[in-house]
């Protein structure tokens, strides 16, 4: 019955009467029709894809490919954007407004309240932030769409920063005391290594950041104009998946859309699970481990000024899960699409790297300094490698194919 | 707010210059639904009936093939292959292609066009490794590719002689590292080298192992001696730029698609043209649209004028078109995993995906569509019907004629 509510819920997008009758939403009321139709007809299909005793590819009567069954795949995009992407990006726009909030209250009592107050109030500024960075560690693993114009996706989070861009430029900003590169219109020009959460965290996480902003009234100006921006984009971010992305997932096929067929807009979601899990070994654990214990750096981890490098594997691993267990109850996640014994194997790989990050018991900042936590993440490193080949072998099982000459070019 | 999905020419006149670009939102992506069949205009259409497609190609099992098409994508033959296969190229006059393996490249395939019969393979020399790319002579008599000298690791240029069972007759230096798309000069006399400048060894399977010291070059070499007529590079701040593949049109003007191998978040060009005797000169367009080609071209070619030059990037999910007198792009559309391209007919391009789909884009219309093989069937009966649909299209695409 689940199921029917699911799809009740689909219908009712889909169905819903045409809000003018330009030629081009004329075609898409048609369309419409022709997905109702549709969708009448893969109810059975659909029925048993949201069922977790009865899969849709089930081991007895064989597995149906993709191109074969474009429904189901239909209906999980809609509702992993539904479900997934959109509460997501609206947690970020959420978290970074709280972020904006807090960096105000704290700016203004550096001229007027007590040591204590000003411990306080930094002390919140920096939960805040972790708020901010927590939602963005949810949301990451997306670099299609929205995010791509404009360099957001950097803008938010440049990272790894190899030749130290934040650091030289967050000074140059500072010691300029130009008002008008915090502008609203302004900031847009200043670099992306400044826009962002690790400018925010190079501010606030600084043993001597209250003297810093004491000293340097200004430098608590950037603080704001930086967070505004959070603040506004993750915002921004989220209407434009509302009200531009959305409809591209309702009708994959619409002239001039972004995807070719729902099989496409599939693709990209699929993405956004699969290729992340080897950026995040290669950048967040390989990178620092190095090629052996003695040269490990730990500077090179995500977050180490904040000491969260964890934190963000952690929320990183349970948001990929959730986009292939699917975000509620009533979800079709990916694996609902795949084999029984594809499902448990890649379970089993969540599984795994879930229990093998739960054995550190200090910040990675530190564990990686110890040879058996530096083993550890080794594990984890490889683990991860696992879960990605079972990802990706089942997903081309099911006849998509997430990038052949994109993967692997010459 | 569909105005935002609007087909629209880019304009921009200054490579990578910040701000000055419209405001875009989306890419266009396919001119049609893939459901609404797509019948090509008259003089394409004759021309779809003559021509044939060559690619190599690899199936849902890791399977590699050389794989003859006819122009919607339909398999006419396919001839499975020891290794995974780059470029696949066809004589000037008779029905025998070359495929040759991809980069360390151990076999080099000679197949009878039309039959799809194996003809000959051939091994590099003792202490060489193929690139991946190759071409036949005008006059079809020598079949030339570029080679990793493995000890040195300095590029070489191997001539082998058709008449003579291709044995080789001539190898000289390419006067670089990495030699990788080779292209001949109009009147046959110049070969023009892709010296990408990135080192491998074979012990050390694809890793690339020079990157903070490469230097890419296009070198111009006398046919018949490998003597040096010119080398130019880029600047020193662009030397993480490859060269790797390029084209050649019939003023001798040379189209050059790059890949990056520095930061990810730098700000770089990714095409260039050059011609003899000038710099080298980066290609106008907007800095997202050379972001959005993620630092990586795959393929370029010429349309059949030489005027336009398309370049494809499977990494970005683009096809960029470049107006090669005014050196500015003058369309861009997204196109999953695009690789393989070629020209087709007057001012149009066959493209591939590594979705085993094939694509015909129109410089005129500035539209890309999808070929179908059988317009009259459904979507799910065309996949079940279109078995290429099960081939993820390599690399490079080469077309009869």
């Amino acid at each position: 019955m689940r199921l029917f509510f699911t799809l009740a819920r689909i219908l009712g997008l889909q169905a819903s009467p045409p809000q003018s009758t330009s030629p081009l939403e004329m075609k898409s009321s048609k369309f419409n029709a022709f997905f109702l139709v549709t969708f009448m007809f893969s109810v059975s299909t659909l029925n048993y894809a949201n069922d977790q005793d009865v899969l849709i590819n089930n081991e007895q009567t064989g597995r149906l490919m993709a191109d074969q069954n474009e429904a189901a795949w239909r209906a999980f995009n809609i509702d992993t954007v539904e479900n997934y992407v959109i509460p997501n990006y609206r947690n970020l726009a959420t978290a970074n407004r709280d972020l904006y909030t807090a960096t105000q209250a704290f700016c203004r009592t550096l001229t007027t309240a007590s040591t204590e107050e000003w411990q306080s109030s930094l002390h919140n500024t920096k939960k805040a932030f972790n708020h901010s960075m927590d939602a963005w560690q949810l949301i990451q693993n997306i670099y299609f769409g929205p995010i791509e114009i404009g360099m957001r996706h950097h803008s938010i989070q440049f990272w790894p920063d190899k030749k130290n861009h934040t650091g030289k430029q967050l000074n140059k900003l500072v010691v300029s005391k130009n008002e008008a590169a915090l502008m609203v219109n302004g900031f847009e020009k200043n670099s992306v290594s400044v826009k962002g959460l690790p400018a925010v965290e190079r501010l606030l996480f600084d043993d001597s950041a209250l003297d810093k902003f004491q000293s340097s009234p200004f430098s608590c100006e950037v603080l704001q104009g930086i967070s505004r921006y959070l603040a506004d984009t993750a915002n921004s971010l989220h209407d434009e998946w509302v009200t531009t992305m959305l409809p591209q997932f309702q009708d994959a096929k619409q002239l001039d859309g972004y995807f070719e067929d729902d099989i496409d807009a599939a693709t990209a979601l699929l993405k956004a699970l699969v290729e992340p899990i080897e950026v995040i070994r290669d950048l967040k654990l390989d990178r620092p481990l190095g090629s052996q214990f003695d040269k490990v750096k730990f500077k090179r981890l995500e977050s180490w000024r904040s000491q969260r490098s964890l934190t963000n594997l952690q929320l990183n691993l349970k948001s990929l899960e959730t986009l292939f267990i699917g975000s509620t109850s009533e979800s079709i996640g990916l694996r609902s699409l795949l084999l029984k014994h594809e499902t448990t194997e890649i379970q089993n790989n969540f599984n795994l790297v879930k229990m093998e990050i739960s054995k550190f018991k200090a910040p990675l900042e530190e564990a990686i300094l110890t040879d058996s936590g530096y083993q550890v993440a080794k594990t984890i490193s490889s683990s991860l490698t696992k879960l990605h080949k079972s990802l990706e072998e089942a997903i081309t099982q099911s006849g998509i194919r997430l990038g052949f000459n994109s993967r692997d070019g010459d | 707010m569909f105005n935002q999905f609007k087909r629209k020419v880019v304009e921009s006149n200054l490579p990578l210059k910040k701000g000055s670009l419209p405001r875009r939102y989306f890419l266009k992506g396919l001119a049609c639904s893939a459901l609404v069949p797509y019948s090509l205009s008259a003089p394409i259409g004759i021309k779809l009936d003559q021509v044939q497609l060559y690619s190599a190609a690899t199936d849902l099992h890791g399977k590699h093939w050389l794989v003859i098409a006819n122009s919607s994508g339909k398999i006419l033959n396919k001839i499975r292959l020891p290794s995974r296969a780059h470029q696949v190229f066809k004589h000037p006059s008779l029905a025998l292609l070359c495929v040759v393996a991809r980069r360390p490249g151990k076999y080099l395939s000679l197949v009878h066009a039309n039959t799809g019969t194996l003809i000959k393979t051939i091994s590099p020399s003792k202490g060489y490794h193929f690139y991946g790319h190759g071409l036949f002579t005008h006059d079809g008599r020598y079949l030339v590719t570029s080679e990793n000298h493995i000890d040195s690791g300095d590029g070489r240029i191997t001539i082998r002689d058709r008449l003579s069972e291709f044995n080789i007759v001539n190898q000289y230096a390419s006067q670089g590292i990495g030699p990788h798309e080779i292209k001949l000069s109009n009147n046959g006399q110049t070969i023009v080298v892709a010296n990408g400048g990135i080192k491998t060894h074979p012990d050390k399977g694809r890793d690339k192992l020079n990157l903070n010291t490469m230097r890419p070059s296009l070198v111009y070499l006398e046919f018949t001696t490998g003597k040096l007529l010119e080398k130019v590079s880029l600047p020193e701040s662009l030397h993480q730029l490859s060269i790797r593949h390029i084209d050649i049109n019939y003023q001798n003007k040379v189209v050059i698609a790059m890949q990056y191998q520095g930061d990810k978040t730098d700000q770089v060009a990714l095409m260039a043209a050059h011609k003899r005797g000038e710099d080298i000169r980066l290609l106008n367009a907007p800095i997202d649209t050379y972001l959005s080609m993620k630092h990586y071209c795959g393929s370029v070619c010429y349309d059949f004028s030489g005027k336009y030059a398309a370049a494809t990037s499977p990494k970005g999910d683009r096809v960029t078109i470049w107006d090669m007198i005014k050196e500015t792009i003058v369309d861009e559309v997204r196109c999953r995993d695009a690789c393989g391209i070629t020209a087709l007919g007057k001012q149009g391009f066959v493209v591939t995906s590594g979705t085993g789909k094939l694509y015909h884009y129109n410089i005129q219309q500035k539209e890309i569509k999808r070929f179908l093989p059988q317009p009259s069937l459904t979507q799910t009966q065309l996949n079940v019907a279109n078995d290429s649909l099960q081939m993820s299209w390599d690399n490079h695409l080469s077309i009869s004629t």
